[in-house]
């Protein structure tokens, strides 16, 4: 059209004309068959290898049986799921060895491996992260880095734990221990969304946003930056506090109907179906998968090198 | 005694020597062809000398040659097996000649028995009862026809020196007989190197009964009883087995006392057997015929003056070492005790394991034996290949024999008949089911066996044998999942995950596999937990399928409450199968259409299409150039890849082939024309015979 030739499809830019004239083209494949021969044998010849150490644990089934998982899975986020019990049935022979198991006990730290790659486990028991929990992690994740080990994150979270007294005792310093290890680590994080991931815990546990290379969630998890009830209630108590100070009278029902409103959204957009749809993971597992898809997670890990780092920058103290 | 023997032979019967001459303690010395060099019987004598060469003529049945290695080997003794030199007066006149001992007969009784129409003169003037015949060498015409009517019709023409039944044929008109006389004439020539021939009395189904007999060097002469070789195929042997179902203590004695008389007849020393022709009907009186017809309905067919093929028969049912005995008669020792005093003991029976499809047209088939394993408890081997053994297309198709010994003759065949159903005869077809059918079959199992048997019942419905109709989907099942199990356990990445393991399962793994019975199509898929989820065969689940254990080589499956193990051996992209349903060789058929790129249509394009593309396209001379040969005419068929035609330029040749199979519509240029880069040379079509 440019410059006025008149030229038909094929002799402009055909797959016959690519191949066999200009040399655009490598391959001319006769239909999708064809394309995926020559695709494998292209893949067959990469010279592709793993630069990770790959699998060095054995990789025995786990002793407890996987079927059970879709009993453990949290199905009412305001009651604990037993993180210990979902690990048995997850890694090697379920053997787990439980690192700082008498302090900071709502995170349950430990070393384990899935399908003989060794990981770091940080899991949440309790919803709640308060100044121990947090400091512990930083510390595990340090040490992670250390010993080039990934590192699996097991989500059930609320959150870090709000209120004047753990204000006042440094929730957000310590938390930011947390964030500045999880933002510089640089061994491989995988995380898993069982139950709640709920505001900034969401995000010290390694969330979409701090980039874990992989990231599922069960069926029956919710994502959201705040909890439904939380969001509605904090948006009324902003509406009445605005309403009293405008010296303007206070609408219950309304209020009532827009906490309604705000519970049900935020309900719904929380839910793991609502996240997939816009790629925030990377898939929703069946619980019975987890094991498999953590191990096809971790060789695709190997694929690259599987280095930690020493340079976490400064830590808030 | 013999300090060291030479084997004049190869395969099974080379093996067998060896062993006996191993168990003595005698050193042994094998001679062999080129196509040999990696055989069994090479490798386990203690020393070897080739022969060079590869048909008979070239190798084993060079006189000079096998006595030469003996001289430089120093054996002080020849074995000649049987076949090729084993009765050939000459090599046992070289041996005396050089010191050597010959295991056999002295090489008069060899002349005298390789001579067919002497030793019948013999046998008659000695009392051994013989049938009709005339020895016709240089006749022709009329003297023919009256050669073969003073025998009478119907007539068998044989060669006069030889035996495998070479040359033998069978002439029931007058108007047939020159032709084969003449046929019979050119083979003996070929396979022998005489071409002499004789007619004798036909006896239609007659039962072949041969009698062992055993002579030592001091005139002691005993006779260990009868082997009967019915079931035959072109007059060779397939089955054989002793004692014979026709033959009673009586018969037994006359038979016996015969092959004594025709053994003294010409001073036989050595193992030999007396072949007889029985009647129909038994051991009756003679029933007419000529006057020569004396004995009580048997008749002497022929003496061979060697070690027989299924002698094992004759071992089991007497627990004698026949070629042990072989080797200390040859040594000039008498015959021992247990010879003499041989009794029998149950029922032996002997099948012949050829390297033949027995529906083709009993074809002799070549290849690598990938595997071979017949074992079976009770059941005697003696086989001349092993695993990885090459079959070729230059000597006797004969892979073993396999001998069953029991109490009944009903229990040894059911015996037999389980060792070769249960063998495990990988990469080249052989006649184990044909084999299997006639050791199962109802008439054979009745007794009701002679030569004409494969006649009765024909080759290709005893070796299709009753095959369980789920048999093919089974084994195509079995070897999906054990090459399933295969590239898992290969695995290098991944090894521990699932095999197959989606995490939204929806289609089946797949892979098809030809077989006998055409392709089948299997679908399976395992659940998360490594269990079978889904199993089926061209589109039909197996019922019930469970899967108890697989793994590369072994797949355990229960089917329809039927739990089996089937056995997998792949080689390339070959499964074999063994198990409760008999074998099956299953090739997977490649999941991608290799071919080369550009060539056309896409998968499933019909020829016509892609014979078009290519005559569009690369049947175009490459370059502009000079047409130097045009290698095809309009209407030729020609294979993918022939030479069409060949054009030259820039000073080199460039050949235009056939890109596909077909037929050749036109030639659109001559040679010494000038063409054009991209002028079309010629126009491929499809086959109309496709």
């Amino acid at each position: 059209m440019a410059t006025g030739e008149e030229a038909g499809d094929e002799e402009l830019g055909g797959a016959e004309m690519h191949a066999r004239t200009s040399g655009l083209a490598d391959h001319l494949a006769d239909d999708e068959h064809d394309c995926i021969r020559i695709g494998r044998r292209i893949v067959a010849g990469l010279h592709w290898r793993k630069l990770g150490p790959g699998a060095t644990r054995p990789a025995d089934e786990p002793r407890y049986d996987p079927d059970e998982l879709l009993g453990l899975a949290p199905v009412d986020l305001r009651v604990p799921a037993d993180v210990r019990e979902i690990l048995a049935r997850v890694v090697d022979g379920s053997r787990f060895e439980e690192w700082k198991p008498l302090y900071g006990q709502n995170l349950v730290c430990g070393w384990a491996s899935v399908h003989g790659y060794p990981v770091g486990v940080l899991a949440n028991a309790q919803g709640v992260l308060f100044s121990e929990e947090s400091n512990k992690a930083a510390h595990f994740i340090q040490l992670a880095n250390r010993a080039d080990v990934p590192l699996v994150f097991l989500q059930n979270t609320t959150g870090y734990m709000v209120g004047k007294a753990y204000e006042q005792r440094g929730i957000i310093k310590d938390g930011a221990k947390m964030i500045n290890a999880v933002s510089n680590s640089t061994v491989p994080h995988l995380t898993l969304i069982v139950g709640a991931s709920y505001g900034a815990g969401g995000y010290g546990m390694a969330g979409r946003a701090y980039d874990p290379r992989f990231l599922f969630t069960w069926p029956a998890s919710k994502t959201a930056v705040m909890g439904p009830e939380q969001l509605a209630g904090v948006m009324s108590i902003l509406n009445r506090t605005s309403a009293e100070a405008a010296g303007r009278p206070f609408d219950e029902d309304a209020d009532r109907s827009m906490r309604e409103a705000v519970r049900d959204h935020i309900e719904a957009e929380s839910r793991a179906l609502f996240n997939t749809g816009l790629l925030y993971d990377d898939g929703i597992l069946d619980p019975r998968d987890t094991r498999t898809a953590l191990g096809i997670a971790l060789s695709a890990c190997h694929s690259g090198e599987v280095k930690g780092t020493g340079s976490f920058g400064v830590f808030r103290m | 005694m013999i300090a060291k023997l030479l084997v004049a032979n190869r395969g099974e019967i080379a093996r067998r020597v060896l062993r006996a001459a191993r168990g003595m303690g005698i050193a042994t010395v094998a001679v062999f062809s080129d196509p040999d060099r990696d055989a069994l019987f090479v490798a386990e004598a203690d020393e070897a000398v080739p022969l060079g060469g590869v048909t008979p003529a070239e190798s084993y049945l060079r006189l000079d040659a096998v006595l030469e290695a003996a001289e430089r080997t120093g054996a002080d003794a020849v074995h000649p097996g049987y076949g090729f030199l084993a009765e050939n007066p000459e090599l046992a006149a070289g041996c005396r000649k050089r010191g050597i001992t010959f295991v056999g007969p002295p090489p008069e009784v060899l002349a005298v028995l390789g001579d067919k129409v002497e030793a019948k003169r013999v046998m008659a003037a000695a009392g051994v009862p013989v049938l009709p015949g005339a020895e016709v060498t240089g006749l022709d015409g009329d003297e023919l026809a009256a050669a073969a009517e003073r025998v009478g019709l119907p007539v068998m023409v044989k060669a006069t020196f030889g035996g495998g039944g070479i040359g033998m044929r069978v002439v029931r008109e007058p108007a047939e007989l020159q032709a084969a006389v003449d046929a019979a004439r050119r083979q003996a020539g070929a396979a022998f190197g005489d071409d002499a021939v004789l007619l004798e009395r036909f006896l239609q189904a007659p039962r072949h009964v041969e009698v062992q007999v055993l002579a030592d060097a001091h005139g002691r002469v005993v006779h260990l009883f009868e082997r009967e070789c019915s079931v035959q195929r072109r007059h060779q042997k397939l089955v054989e087995e002793a004692p014979s179902l026709a033959v009673d203590a009586d018969l037994r004695r006359r038979l016996g006392d015969a092959a004594v008389a025709a053994a003294e007849a010409v001073g036989y020393v050595g193992a030999g057997t007396v072949e007889f022709l029985l009647e129909p009907g038994g051991s009756g009186g003679p029933r007419g015929g000529p006057p020569e017809d004396r004995g009580g309905g048997f008749f002497f067919l022929e003496a061979n003056a060697r070690i027989q093929v299924e002698h094992p028969v004759t071992e089991a049912v007497t627990g004698l070492d026949l070629v042990r005995l072989q080797l200390l008669v040859a040594a000039g020792e008498p015959l021992p005790d247990e010879a003499v005093r041989a009794t029998l003991r149950g029922h032996a029976v002997e099948a012949r394991l050829y390297a033949e499809d027995p529906r083709r047209g009993f074809l002799p088939q070549a290849g690598t034996l990938h595997r071979f394993r017949v074992a079976h408890p009770g059941v005697r081997v003696d086989a001349g290949v092993g695993d990885g053994s090459v079959v070729g297309v230059h000597y006797d198709p004969l892979l073993a024999k396999v001998i069953a010994h029991a109490p009944s003759r009903a229990e040894a065949a059911g015996l037999l008949a389980a060792a070769l159903a249960g063998a495990r005869l990988h990469g080249v077809t052989t006649n184990r089911d044909l084999l299997v059918g006639v050791l199962r079959h109802p008439a054979f199992l009745a007794g009701d066996v002679d030569t004409a048997f494969l006649e009765r019942h024909p080759p290709a419905e005893l070796a299709a044998g009753q095959r369980d109709p789920e048999a093919g989907r089974l084994h195509a099942a079995a070897a999906a999942l054990a090459a399933q199990a295969a590239r898992r356990a290969a695995a290098t990445v991944q090894p521990t995950i699932p095999s197959g393991w989606r995490n939204n399962p929806s289609q089946l793994q797949r892979v098809d596999f030809e077989g006998e019975e055409g392709v089948l199509a299997v679908g399976y898929r395992f659940g998360r937990a490594g269990g079978l989820e889904a199993l089926e065969v061209d589109g039909e689940p197996l019922p019930g399928a469970r899967l108890w254990t697989c793994g590369p080589d072994l797949v355990d499956l229960e089917v329809g409450g039927v739990r089996r193990r089937f056995e997998v051996h792949r080689v390339g992209d070959v499964h074999y199968l063994d198990g409760p349903l008999g074998h099956a060789e299953l090739r997977e058929r490649p999941r991608f259409l290799d071919r080369p790129e550009g060539s056309g249509e896409p998968e499933g394009g019909s020829p016509v299409d892609r014979a078009a593309t290519a005559a569009a396209g690369s049947l175009a001379s490459p370059l502009p150039g000079i047409v130097r040969r045009v290698a095809v005419r309009p209407g030729e068929l020609v294979a993918a890849g022939a030479l069409l035609v060949v054009v030259e330029a820039m000073k080199l040749e460039h050949r235009i082939s056939a890109p596909t199979a077909g037929r050749v519509r036109d030639v659109l240029v001559a040679v010494g024309q000038e063409v054009d880069a991209g002028a079309p040379v010629a126009v491929l079509e499809e086959a109309d015979d496709g």
